[in-house]
């Protein structure tokens, strides 16, 4: 790869002493995968239906005012449809999903909506589930983007929070 | 980037993000100074087991500097929470690249995989405590 070097997103300290950062990227925004011809592209289908099928939970739970159990819906549900957007992109799949936007605001309680330790649940799963095709994924861009998705549900399984909003 | 090369920046940004953590703990307390303290620990496995993947490859790891200069002033639990986050910030990009140049199946990618997980859990706790109102979506990923 010939990637630029782009050392200032990692320098967070300035070292006193000179220390040689080779800090090439190995990401480059304006390729895409194709889907057709991409061996990665059974992996990040289903971690794209893995993404879909969080935001559904996500959205019932909110419509059904489920039991949050110290979950902020909403800003794990930001993360999913973040996720969605960047999957479609790899895939080269069109952009703007309706199922990526804003939250429904209100419909009726349901009583199938997941609780938020089964999100929690969920979000662990999936997280394995993700780290499983990152391992295996034959190209370096595709197993960056699904380890980083998965370890985003990794922590989301584990974060909690104060009534006052802040982390435990 | 080959792996050696991203073993190699992924061991520098170590080398500051253990420095930082020092700053880090020095001013928080409670719960979140016993986060700092593991999350050192950690940091530390993190750096010694890079050194090894590096000399397995017939790399010199760099050493540590004395000190290094912070990004940012630091003088209360916010700002240390602030530097938390940029330390794992930073970790996460470097562990990014760390995957993207492992073969699949590698010790390197699954360590990196497993090292981001853990960077991206520390790195939503410290910018929550520092005020955020939102979680990173795609740690490590390239601005």
């Amino acid at each position: 790869m010939s990637d630029a070097v782009r050392p200032s997103r990692r320098v967070v300290l300035l070292g006193l002493l000179a220390v040689p950062l080779a800090a090439c990227r190995g990401h480059h925004p304006g390729v895409r995968h194709r889907s057709a011809a991409d061996p990665d592209a059974p992996a990040l289908t289903a971690a794209l239906a893995a993404e879909r099928g969080l935001l559904a939970d996500y959205d019932r739970a909110r419509s059904a005012r489920a039991s949050a159990g110290g979950m902020p819906f909403d800003l794990f549900r930001a993360t999913h449809a973040a996720h969605v957007q960047a999957l479609e992109s790899a895939l080269n799949l069109p952009a703007a999903s309706p199922s990526t936007g804003a939250p429904p605001t209100s419909t009726a309680p349901t009583s199938t909506a997941p609780s938020g330790p089964s999100l929690r649940g969920r979000e662990a799963d999936t997280g394995r589930s993700l780290t499983t095709w990152a391992l295996g994924a034959r190209q370096g861009k595709t197993a960056a983007l699904l380890a980083s998705i998965g370890a985003v549900h990794l922590a989301q399984s584990h974060l909690r929070f104060h009534r006052s909003g802040g982390p435990t | 980037v080959s792996i050696l090369t991203a073993l190699l920046a992924a061991l520098a940004i170590e080398h500051q993000v253990i420095y930082g953590y020092g700053v880090v703990g020095a001013h928080v307390h409670g719960r979140l100074q016993t986060s700092a303290r593991d999350a050192l620990t950690a940091h530390d496995e993190r750096r010694d087991r890079l050194v090894r993947q590096i000399q397995r490859r017939g790399g010199r790891p760099p050493v540590a500097a004395s000190a290094y200069a912070l990004s940012t002033p630091v003088d209360d639990g916010v700002t240390a929470a602030r530097l938390g986050a940029q330390l794992e910030a930073a970790a996460a990009g470097a562990l990014w690249d760390v995957i993207a140049a492992s073969e699949r199946q590698s010790e390197d990618r699954r360590l990196g995989a497993s090292w981001l997980a853990e960077s991206t859990r520390l790195l939503d706790q410290w910018r929550l405590v520092a005020g955020a109102q939102d979680l990173v979506a795609l740690p490590g990923q390239p601005s």
